[in-house]
């Protein structure tokens, strides 16, 4: 069988609504990466066990390599690139950098996403470090990664809300 | 600018996604290779048939190893014997297939999927042969060797002193054996390549490029019957390499191949699975030790055997690792006679190459595990025996009376000692083992462990560098050595900073672009900082004079009267930027280029060195491993930027924590591998990593290059196996003996239940037996256990 | 690693669901959350012909008490049941509230749990899942659906002691339905891994009443190990009546051992002990200790 089969997809893409044709088995990984240029869209290992594709979905990180791009017709998808708060974006890039947080930087998309979810959802220390324990780094040995979001969340309590 | 941590230049483009990771590469009328590789550890291959693949949708070409049989194997960057080069793998296999994942075929097509779905059309006939697994193959196995007789195909000899009169004089003979499971570094980007064959003239860019661009240039060249130049080399960004990544694969050629054949660029995304199949595993030794030991514990004599699985084949690191493990076992002790025999056997497994401390790692913990040995045996506290056995620092240069692959084993400088104390007193190691003996009496099962090691920064290959003003104004950084996330843009930029009195925004870096400068020895063995760092140092001093000369003869002045300042020159007063002065070049001598090129050599190793202290914590039921806290003292001679090498021991310790407690890649007894996922491979999370704390020494600069530098890259990882087990064994209150990595709450299970049951021995006889002799021993005895007992309860 | 090709639908009402899954019996599948489906298509372990995607059918989604009786959605997420938002507005008995909400926490990582169902989770029938475990102990009654009609079964019947369900070509599992225990049950759950946040090693989940400080009613059940989770009658015999206080030590963990292995899994000596640990943690935890 061909992917003769194409749909219609139409979803937010950092703000952005796309409208693509599809064939159903492709990623939505792939699909950000090859049809939307969004490079920080990676493939890590496609069993959902690295967390390297990690994208926001409807506000939630979710990966990317275990949704068919066709699923997420209608839904609001954030990479990366443009998280929604563009100040926390830029709290986070700097979190990162201060702390060492990047060597090679594969797997900083994915864990961008996952900060952006703790900030916002104010997740105490314990769950945090939980959290970003979904996704796999091979460089840093996590503990920047750690103190970059320790810092964001406690600038985040002093400023009441969003750093 | 040396001796700052200063950002990372690499970072904002990381952050933004501003990358050239070669998955997102993509070229006009690009075609995409999959792989059909051995669903069979050992078979003899029949026939291919490619029919069904030829005809799907979207497919340009199926190709057999048959159709490349005039195209030779990769070969290894030093022939220590050409008699090894018969073990070389060919790109795709022709009469015999020896591991799962070698590859078969090739299919091109238009759209990776449609590449994949063809491959599963690629039907193999094969008559399946019993595999080899093991090093020895056991004589009641069914197994058939891959090579008449027996599986051993190397042998490598290293000693010095008289080691028969050692052990004849020693008070006591102490012997342990030791063994590393096979692992590999798994880098969170898998490979890729993409060659994209020249239009007018036969040759390719080859994306997708790491650690060693110029020498996989040279073997892409020679396999290729092209001209040098033909071949060029492009590093983009790497996600990680830890000595895996950039060496020169079958597939680096095949896309090659494809490209050139069918004129179209090519491109091969590894999948995690394959990788787990593909890429170089490596560390799978068995070490056994003898040592002669006084009274004291000084050791007079270590004797050594060590085997190692090497897997199917050799490929460009041939049996280096094997090598390395001998030369540097004995660490930074003395011991003044020293001999060590290393057996190095092909099963039908995926082939090995080097991972981080190639080799160290393994050898590191053989010793340290031995230095805890002696020490138990002896009563003595293992940090004792450790000062009576360093070498002193009024013995620098330390000659070990050995060679490393073919280079003389020098220390180049260092008081271990000095450094031994400042970490006991930094990390206040009375007070940590006085809380665990503490926290032991109250029935919590805690440990501490010691380890001490000795790096090697590797000098054997000079290192090219070039300088040169480009048209924007900046100076152009170029060097053949490779990012794989390190910092060396950073890092070197640090250095020509500092070497020409300039702000880093000055440079610009170009790295990895085979064609932007004629050599390079590239990124291993964390020789980058300190070989290109030199040769920058160098070429900066030459760009300095050759600028001041430049703009001295631009302007009518004397040298004197100009110096380099500020954002660029000072002529007589009047303050110029770079892009003023190539403005005004531009203009009055069109000509001129503003370059200096420096190449730098060093006959000798420089030797980081240091201390690494684990504190774990063991579940007494569940019998899970938590390291609560790591520290690290690391020698490193000068650091260019302290925070870069904290980064590089803190990354490297959690990766060695992984190897000490999780990682192993294990096959089923028809050798199909158990483990070619993240799910079944596992290494460190968020929630394994300890708390650490990191002293960054710089009191032995090292004499081997003019900055005094020592590598940072593999330090980190080099202890952790030893730090970590020996605080395993601590925490048990010195009952059990862990020897073999990774040490899993399964093998704390089985190595605690046979204490229990068994009769053990503190330490075995001294043998000089047969190598099937003490290779029994091994089987039996890794992980063998001294005389006390301890239960464990299950229901604490 | 890429899947190979299937048609994709996507029904937007359980009827349409069904019929589609009447019409592509031999070579359907559903995709639910697709943390455990898609991973394997991406292997080509699985290679369905026609994909029914159930993500847009909101009647599958709900959260409901009927009756004293929770109804779980097939297409629940196992993230929901860890929000107090979604739970609290149920009225359950906390130990029981938070015994799912540890549960469901204990499964995967966030990103897998913000999309992996309890009805995937239950279809797929692992020895690793938790709602396997629960709804062992709960006697929970699986809600199964197809073009012909409905049924219910309970979880001990769906599942048969190799590993298999009873689902058929075209059956759907469209609820859970748990009878909401008494507030007077006291739960423990302990799992068990080689690190955290990796495939369980062992699980358990005890449930107890106490009566005059000394158990009254008592259920147990161990999994993750065994090729199914297995309610360990003995075991539950020896603990009724006993006091509360009873030693969580020893005496336990060898009558946990003896259950095990009376289950006669033929387990190797570290499970066997692991599952013992498992099971003594979770007693311990439901007394109170």
């Amino acid at each position: 069988m061909e992917d003769t089969e194409l749909h219609t997809v139409s979803f937010k893409l950092n703000g952005h609504v796309q409208v693509l044709q599809v064939a159903p088995r492709r990623s939505l990984t792939h699909v950000l990466d090859q049809e939307c240029g969004m490079k920080s869209a990676r493939v890590g290992c496609g069993q959902g066990d690295c967390g390297s594709c990690t994208v926001s979905v409807d506000g939630v990180p979710i990966r990317g390599c275990l949704l068919f791009a066709v699923q997420a017709d209608g839904a609001d998808i954030r990479t990366a690139e443009a998280l929604a708060d563009p100040a926390m974006l830029a709290a986070i890039r700097k979190a990162f950098k201060k702390h060492r947080a990047i060597q090679c930087g594969y797997c900083t998309p994915g864990f961008m996403i996952l900060a952006e979810y703790i900030l916002r959802n104010a997740l105490p220390l314990d769950q945090a470090v939980q959290t970003l324990s979904a996704n796999l780094c091979r460089c840093t040995g996590y503990s920047p990664i750690v103190s970059a979001v320790t810092e964001l969340l406690a600038l985040r309590a002093e400023n009441g809300c969003g750093p | 600018m040396i001796g700052r941590s200063v950002d990372r230049l690499e970072d904002d483009d990381l952050l933004r996604a501003n990358t050239r990771f070669v998955g997102s590469l993509a070229f006009e009328d690009m075609l995409h290779m999959h792989v059909v590789r051995s669903p069979y550890a050992h078979a003899r291959l029949k026939t291919v048939i490619v029919d069904k693949a030829a005809m799907a949708p979207g497919v340009i070409a199926v190709w057999v190893g048959n159709d490349i049989r005039d195209l030779s194997p990769i070969g290894f960057r030093r022939v220590p014997d050409r008699d090894l080069l018969q073990y070389r793998q060919r790109l795709m296999a022709l009469e015999e297939l020896r591991y799962v994942g070698e590859p078969v075929a090739i299919v091109l097509a238009t759209d990776p999927y449609l590449a994949e779905d063809a491959g599963r059309l690629v039907a193999i006939d094969a008559e399946i042969l019993p595999p080899v697994l093991d090093c020895e193959p056991r004589p009641d196995s069914r197994s058939e060797p891959l090579l008449r007789g027996r599986n051993e195909i190397a042998r490598i000899e290293k000693g010095y002193g008289d080691i028969e009169a050692a052990f004849a004089a020693a008070d006591h003979k102490i012997s342990i054996s030791c063994q590393i499971a096979r692992q590999t570094a798994v880098p969170l980007e898998t490979r890729g390549a993409i060659a994209v064959p020249h239009a007018h003239a036969a040759g390719f860019d080859l994306y997708g490029a790491a650690k060693v661009p110029h020498a996989n240039r040279q073997e892409l060249a020679k396999i290729l019957s092209l001209d040098i130049d033909s071949v060029v080399l492009r590093e983009g960004h790497a996600g990680g390499g830890f000595g895996v990544r950039g060496e020169l694969y079958p597939e680096d050629v095949l896309v090659a191949f494809a490209a050139l054949r069918l004129g179209r660029p090519v491109k091969w995304i590894e999948d995690r699975s394959e990788h787990f199949l593909a890429i170089n595993h490596s560390r799978d030794q068995m070490i056994h030790l003898d040592a002669a030991v006084s009274e004291g514990g000084v050791i007079a004599g270590l004797h050594a055997r060590l085997a190692t699985d090497q897997g199917a084949y050799l490929r460009t690191h041939e049996i280096k690792v094997s090598d390395l493990s001998c030369a540097f076992l004995p660490g930074p002790y003395r011991i003044p006679a020293y001999r060590a025999t290393a057996t190095v056997h092909l099963t039908n497994k995926t082939p090995c190459g080097t991972y981080r401390a190639p080799g160290r790692f393994e050898a590191t913990f053989a010793m340290e595990r031995m230095i805890d040995a002696i020490a138990a045996a002896l009563a003595l506290d293992p940090v004792e025996v450790r000062r009576r056995n360093l070498i002193s620092a009024a013995e620098m240069p330390f000659e070990r009376k050995i060679e490393a692959t073919g280079k003389r084993v020098v220390y180049d400088s260092g008081d271990y000692r000095q450094t031994l104390e400042t970490a006991i007193e930094a990390f206040d190691l009375p007070e940590l083992r006085r809380a665990a003996e503490e926290r032991r009496r109250e029935g919590e099962c805690v440990g501490i462990g010691v380890a001490m090691f000795v790096e090697k920064t590797d000098t054997a290959l000079h290192e090219t560098v070039r300088l040169e003003l480009a048209s924007d104004g900046k100076i152009e950084i170029v060097t053949g050595t490779s990012s794989l996330g390190q910092g060396m843009e950073t890092a070197l930029t640090q250095i020509a900073a500092d070497g020409l009195g300039l702000p880093m925004d000055a440079f610009r870096l170009v790295r990895g672009q085979t064609d932007r400068i004629a050599q390079s020895g590239g990124t291993f063995a964390s020789r980058t900082t300190l070989m290109a760092g030199s040769a920058i140092h160098e070429a900066s001093r030459i760009f300095r004079q050759k600028l001041i000369e430049v703009s001295a003869a631009l302007y009518g002045v004397t040298t004197g009267e100009v110096t380099v300042h500020g954002e660029g020159c000072c002529i007589d007063g009047r303050s110029l930027n770079l892009l003023q002065l190539r403005a005004a070049l531009d203009t009055a001598a069109p000509d001129t280029q503003l370059v200096a090129e420096a190449d730098f050599s060093s006959g000798a190793m420089a030797c980081p060195y240091g201390v690494h202290i684990a504190q774990v914590k063991v579940d007494p039921d569940d019998l899970s491993v938590m390291v609560e806290k790591y520290h690290i003292a690391y020698e490193i001679g000068r650091a260019v930027n302290p925070d870069l090498v904290r980064a590089q021991l803190l990354g490297g310790a959690v990766q060695g924590i992984g190897g000490a407690l999780m990682e192993e890649i294990s096959f089923s007894a028809d050798g199909q591998p158990l483990t070619i996922s993240f799910a079944h491979y596992v290494t460190p999370r968020t929630v394994d990593v300890p708390a650490f704390d990191i002293l960054v020494l710089e009191d032995w600069p090292s004499p081997t290059n003019p900055l005094g530098l020592k590598g940072a890259g593999e330090g980190g990882i080099n202890a952790a196996g030893a730090a970590v087990a020996a605080a395993v064994e601590d925490a048990f209150g010195a009952t059990i003996a862990p020897r073999r990595l990774p040490i899993t709450p399964k093998s704390l299970f089985d190595l605690l239940a046979r204490t229990d049951s068994a009769h053990t021995r503190a330490s075995w006889p001294a043998r000089q037996g047969s190598a099937t002799e003490w290779d029994s021993h091994f089987r039996n005895a890794a992980d063998d256990t001294s005389s006390f007992c301890r239960g464990i309860n299950p229901a604490r | 690693m890429y899947p190979a090709p299937f048609l994709y639908h996507r029904p937007s009402g359980l009827h349409q669901a069904l019929e589609l899954l009447s019409r592509h019996k031999t070579d359907g599948v559903i995709l639910a959350g697709g943390q455990s489906l898609v991973p394997r298509m991406n292997l080509r372990q699985e290679t369905p012909k026609n994909v029914v995607d159930l993500n847009r059918i909101a009647d599958l989604s709900t959260l409901a008490v009927v009756d004293d009786v929770l109804e779980i959605g097939a297409m629940v997420r196992h993230q929901s049941l860890c929000w107090d938002a979604e739970v609290s507005g149920l009225s359950l008995p906390s130990g029981f509230a938070q015994l799912l909400g540890r549960m469901a926490g204990a499964i995967g990582n966030l990103p897998i749990r913000l999309r992996g169902t309890i009805g995937g989770s239950l279809a797929n029938a692992s020895p690793k899942a938790q709602w396997a475990l629960l709804s062992l102990l709960l006697d929970a009654d699986i809600v199964i659906e197809n073009a012909g009609g409905a049924r219910c079964e309970r979880y001990a019947e769906f599942l048969n002691r190799d590993g298999r369900t009873t689902l058929k070509p075209g059956d759907m599992i469209t609820r859970v339905k748990i009878k909401v225990p008494s507030a007077h049950w006291r739960y423990g759950f302990a799992q068990l891994a080689p690190q955290q946040n990796r495939p369980t090693s062992a699980f358990a989940l005890a449930a107890v009443t106490l009566q005059d400080a000394c158990v009254r009613d008592c259920r147990i059940a161990v999994g993750a190990c065994t090729p199914v989770p297995c309610r360990l009658q003995a075991l539950e015999d020896w603990l009724s009546g006993r006091p509360a206080s009873v030693d969580g030590g020893n005496d336990l963990a060898d009558v946990a051992k003896a259950a095990v292995r009376q289950q006669a899994f033929d387990l190797e000596p570290y499970l066997e002990h692991l599952a013992a640990v498992a099971i003594t943690r979770a007693v311990a935890q439901a007394l109170g200790h």
